[in-house]
């Protein structure tokens, strides 16, 4: 199926109401090692449709599997009645009306070239070149890929057609001596497999997991915060979820009304690229078949743009960014990629800048998107005085608000890392609590 | 509708000399977002698959596709065994031997969701938007959102399982604006249930409970960090218990070398006051059911008694390589993903502590409500948030503060507890793991902590 055969649909179904529908049909595959042990894996095969109708300024949305041809036809009715008999009343008033382009595909390899075989052999061959280091006590080891085709029209005339692929790999290692315990994980992505360096993941998590033996409790100061670029990756992940203009709207980000403000130091240039090289969340078109584009999310310390979709636009009397991405729960906002331009100083001498300060490499936080404040465990990091690493540290957290976060960042290194479309390079902020001792 | 036929279909196809098992699983859902008491969002699902999955000589292969056919599942088997077959032979050798039943549960409900006219339910979660707007509110949002899951499941040994599950939640916010910035509160109800779970006003109550919160919040400050004396109430007692504990007693976890409390079973893990129990079949609850998805009957689990741990959460694969009963932990969070080992409802057995469990604190904080936690079971560090707390004075409350976050490690931390109070309450919502979100409930009495890393500004 492709976008002409849903402009179809739409024709077919002949109802006084606008509607927008895309369809989804994903194929993945996975591999796992356990310990060491191959123990299996796993293939997905899916068809799922999103069909939106607006019914006289009523919205609904229906979201469905689908299992054969008439299952459209029933799921457009279905989205229709919703829409006439209890829809939305503060929904959008129409649906994209622009013409975009229908990009070439990223994919570098196709699915059926990608053999299980090759990759379990990159796996196993990565678990042995750690398997050997002392105090190694597991290694788990995943890695998959995944093939989406995406096709979608409206109401007004307008499809697209978007395939894709994305590859992960995933190490996780357990380090032991005595009765302590630490972890370590890495992960990278590609648009195949083949991209991967399954060595250097595994390397990675194993470094990490012996590292953090006898970590200790690092002491309640203020000072510097040096983010690895895993870190900074998922906070400027959080800062762009702010970005989005509903909550902007009705008052839910701590961005609210900071467009043309002051948000970050002038070092930080931080942008959205529609077209990276070799990034597999390329896209020309956003899920509501608005053209995607490249813009200065934040530059010179300035706050650029709140992101869009038809919706916030609308409401805002501003024009849609290409921003609006379907979750789960309806549309809602995001990137392609987003790039923080990094800076040429190597961790290493990143370190040696500070005083006293933690360098966190992992934590699972997020801020209050409504405050902006961020309390984060240190899952994995160090404790840096005088401008050396001096222990790994546990039970610390530490506290910080975005936008101070932001405005006081001092130095970005080279260190890169590009994870779900976020580009990032490690960090270091100044004037950030530290919870320990 | 779901076809058992297509069940047998699969089972006649599983290869001699090895285990096959499939789900089939079909869902409806509804969600309805109020904002300000206007009709924001207005969506449905319906959605349904099979996931499969055979073993051979240790190594499992796994396909699912939301084609359900004879064709589809053929597919989708060869898939599996292009896996199973594979020539890096595991080492891993064991056996499947499930209790077998054929057994159709009873359903979860009273008043089943589909019979509920949707106007109904919008006027629902109106109703508690309404409740939840006061004076000093910014703005409100509210969620209505149910999903009624029908699984059929069966295997190459013959059984077949048939059960339903039912999940309708309110959601309520409430977002207040002070100096310092935007405050929010929130709160949910919601089970393994029918629609009666809403009689009684209990919307209004809802929403009025968060408009009081929202409300307590104005002003309140970011808790200086440090090491403090704290109080949980019962929804964060719960997520301490399945955050910081709870996950370690995950068996796959323990045999990925994942768990720090692998090898300790019969051990020491926290003081003699302190039991912690799995509870899947407590009725209406939202991590209730009556068979996992590996067609095992639900069991209640004692995973810590007076301190010790008796137990780890099994699946029918994880249980044979540990030597162990399987205990209906192996759950999906819908037919494309295969069965892990997952809590239920998970809470600490309240205790007799009669006295003022803040009496003899001087300086300490009170942790209300559970926002969100993760834990790492390989190291055993945890962090979780509060919705909000209050600073404890002298051995009394004292003002409310915002965005409490507490941090330590599974080994450590049940030793800390120093009194359980006799009261109890379960909170509901969402683990993740994996990838899968599953319903679960987490709660308990009030628990004193001695000496916490609590984290903030």
């Amino acid at each position: 199926m492709d976008s002409e055969d849903i402009l179809k649909v739409i024709r077919r179904a002949k109802l006084d109401a606008e509607l927008d529908i895309r369809i989804t049909e994903d194929r993945s595959s996975s591999l796992g090692i356990e310990r060491g042990v191959f123990i299996g894996g796993q293939s997905d095969e899916s068809r799922d449709a999103v069909i939106r109708c607006l019914y006289k300024k009523r919205s609904s949305s229906m979201r469905l599997s689908l299992n054969s041809a008439e299952d459209l036809d029933n799921g457009v009715m279905k989205a229709y009645k919703l829409a006439k008999v209890i829809g939305s009343e503060d929904g959008q008033s129409t649906f994209s009306v622009l013409k975009h382009l229908n990009g070439p595909s990223p994919l570098s390899r196709k699915i059926g070239l990608i053999k299980n075989s090759d990759i379990l052999s990159r796996m196993l061959a990565a678990k042995k070149a750690i398997s050997e280091v002392q105090n190694i006590y597991s290694i788990n080891i995943s890695s998959g890929y995944s093939h989406t085709h995406l096709c979608a029209a409206n109401s007004n005339g307008i499809n697209g057609d978007w395939e894709g692929s994305v590859a992960f790999a995933r190490a996780g290692v357990v380090a032991k001596d005595g009765v302590e315990q630490t972890t370590g994980s890495k992960e990278a992505e590609s648009l195949d497999p083949y991209g991967i360096d399954f060595d250097e993941v595994a390397v990675g998590a194993a470094s990490l997991a012996k590292n953090m033996l006898g970590a200790k409790q690092a002491p309640t100061f203020k000072g510097d915060l040096l983010l690895s670029p895993e870190t900074s990756n998922l906070l400027m992940g959080e800062l762009v979820s702010a970005m989005d203009g509903e909550d902007i709207l009705k008052n839910r980000s701590f961005l609210v009304g900071k467009k043309g403000q002051v948000i970050a130091s002038t070092l930080v240039s931080l942008r959205e690229e529609n077209l990276l090289k070799k990034s597999p969340y390329n896209r020309q078109f956003d899920d509501e078949l608005i053209p995607t584009s490249s813009k200065d999310l934040v530059s010179g310390g300035l706050l650029q743009t709140y992101l869009h979709d038809i919706y916030s636009a609308e409401k805002m009397n501003e024009k849609p960014t290409g921003n609006g991405f379907f979750g789960q729960e309806g549309s809602s906002v995001d990137a392609t990629n987003v790039v923080l331009k990094p800076g040429k100083i190597k961790t290493e001498d990143l370190i040696s800048r500070i005083k006293k300060g933690i360098y966190l490499i992992e934590t699972g936080d997020s801020p209050n998107m409504s405050t902006g404040d961020l309390s984060a465990m240190v899952m994995n990091g160090y404790y840096i005085e005088s401008g050396e690493i001096k222990y790994p540290v546990k039970e610390t957290m530490v506290g910080v608000n975005m936008i101070d976060l932001m405005k006081n960042i001092s130095t970005l290194g080279s260190e890169y890392l590009g994870l779900e479309g976020v580009f990032t390079p490690a960090l270091i902020i100044g004037g950030v609590q530290v919870s320990g001792k | 509708m779901l076809n058992e036929d297509l069940v047998k279909f699969f089972a006649s196809n599983v290869k001699s000399g090895s285990y096959g098992d499939i789900r089939l699983n079909e869902r409806e859902g509804t969600l309805l977002v109020i904002e300000n008491g206007k009709t924001r969002r207005v969506s449905q699902m319906n959605d349904s698959g099979f996931g499969l999955r055979v073993m051979k000589n240790g190594i499992w292969g796994f396909a699912s596709s939301t084609e359900l056919s004879q064709k589809a599942i053929k597919k989708a088997l060869d898939s599996a065994y292009s896996y199973a077959k594979s020539k890096a032979n595991s080492k891993i050798r064991f056996e499947i031997d499930p209790e077998i039943s054929n057994a159709e549960a009873k359903v979860p409900w009273k008043r089943d969701l589909r019979d509920i006219e949707l106007s109904k339910k919008l006027a629902l979660v109106k109703e508690a938007d309404a409740a939840a707007k006061g004076k000093e509110t910014m703005s409100t949002m509210s969620a209505y959102d149910e999903i009624i899951s029908h699984w059929v499941q069966g295997s190459s040994l013959g059984n077949i399982t048939s059960f339903y599950e039912s999940y309708p939640r309110l959601i309520v916010s409430s977002f207040v604006k002070d100096s310092i910035g935007i405050q929010a509160a929130r709160k949910t109800l919601g089970g393994n249930c029918g629609f009666e779970m809403f009689e009684h006003d209990s919307a209004n109550e809802l929403g009025k409970e968060v408009l009081e919160e929202s409300h307590n919040l104005i002003g309140a400050k970011a808790v200086k960090g440090g090491k403090y004396d704290v109080v949980l109430d019962p929804s964060m007692t719960g997520v301490y218990t399945h955050e910081a504990f709870g996950h370690a007693t995950e068996s796959d976890a323990v045999l990925a070398g994942e768990s720090v409390l692998e090898g300790r079973l019969g051990r020491r893990v926290g003081n003699d006051t302190v039991t912690i129990i799995d509870d899947p079949t407590m009725p209406g609850e939202r991590g209730s059911f009556q068979f996992d998805q590996e067609g095992t009957r639900a069991k209640r689990r004692t995973l810590v008694e007076n301190g010790v741990l008796k137990s780890y959460l099994t699946t029918l694969e994880t249980s044979n390589r540990l030597g162990l009963e399987p205990n209906g932990a192996g759950r999906s969070m819908d037919y494309s993903c295969r069965p892990i080992a997952r809590m239920s409802n998970t809470f600490i057995k309240p205790g007799d502590f009669k006295d003022d469990i803040y009496e003899d604190i001087k300086e300490g904080v009170a942790f209300y409500g559970f926002q969100y936690g993760y834990v790492d079971p390989g190291s055993g560090k945890f962090m979780f948030k509060s919705q909000y707390g209050r600073m404890i004075r002298k051995g009394k409350q004292a003002e409310f503060i915002r965005d409490a976050a507490l941090t330590g490690s599974t080994l450590e931390i049940l030793s800390r507890i120093d009194a359980i109070g006799k009261n109890f309450a379960l909170d509901g919502g969402f683990c993740g793991k994996e990838g899968q979100w599953v319903p679960v409930t987490s709660g308990g009495p009030n628990i004193r902590v001695r000496q916490v890393v609590v984290g903030g500004q």
